[in-house]
């Protein structure tokens, strides 16, 4: 979660892409993806996106939420991802590992993400294939999307 | 979508779930290599851990 602002560099011919950084929205013990609606969840979760993100989410997030800590006011979506513990070498007491946020959000700000949507991987351009779609409607549960031949989740 | 498992705990089977990988930063701008389990050592410039999610759509099991 360490960001840098370092120019992406593709090897293929760059013709889409979209990086953007979003703070901290929560640090919760929820997972409406992989245990929906079960509170607390199993594992801790750092948490950033749209106001509507809930232990239990269905339909269109988007239609829900009225803003978001990400610089995309376009859209609600919510990433989250496990939280890191370091593990004291001699008494086995856990300290939780603050997250460093990306540098373009505001001073001041503690923990975040940054978010790539890129072509087919890093280094192969599947737009021809994969069309790239800004903010296509996601459905829960996850993840089905309603738009034939997105790649974007 | 979700990438990883929070059961791993091996590094064969760390090595097999490709779209979590961690850096250990040298500095803001040197990354350093990408690694499959997490760094042995200090890392000056924080972890950086990539969750690289795949591109192809796919249900959850």
């Amino acid at each position: 979660m360490k960001s840098v602002s370092v120019a992406l560099a593709l090897i293929a011919p760059v013709q889409a892409g979209l990086r953007f950084a979003c703070s901290s929205l929560t640090t919760q013990r929820l997972d409406p993806v992989v245990e929906p609606g079960k509170s607390p969840s199993a594992h801790v979760h750092h948490i950033v996106g749209g106001n509507a993100f809930a232990p239990e989410m269905t339909g269109d997030v988007g239609e829900r939420g009225t803003c978001t800590t990400c610089e995309m006011a376009e859209d609600f979506s919510n990433y989250w991802t496990a939280v890191l513990y370091f593990k004291h070498p001699t008494n086995g007491s856990y300290h939780r590992v603050p997250v460093v946020n990306n540098a373009a959000l505001a001073a001041g700000t503690t923990g975040g993400m940054t978010i790539y949507y890129t072509q087919h991987d890093f280094t192969t351009d599947g737009l021809k294939q994969q069309p790239i779609r800004a903010f296509p409607p996601v459905r829960f549960p996850c993840c089905y999307i309603d738009v034939p031949g997105s790649n974007t989740f | 979508m979700t990438v990883g498992s929070p059961t791993t705990s091996s590094l064969a089977e760390a090595k097999g779930h490709i779209g979590l990988r961690y850096n250990c930063l040298k500095t803001t701008l040197n990354r350093g290599p990408e690694m499959v389990d997490f760094p042995d050592r200090p890392c000056e410039g924080g972890i950086f851990a990539v969750h690289h999610f795949p591109a192809l759509v796919a249900h959850l099991p």
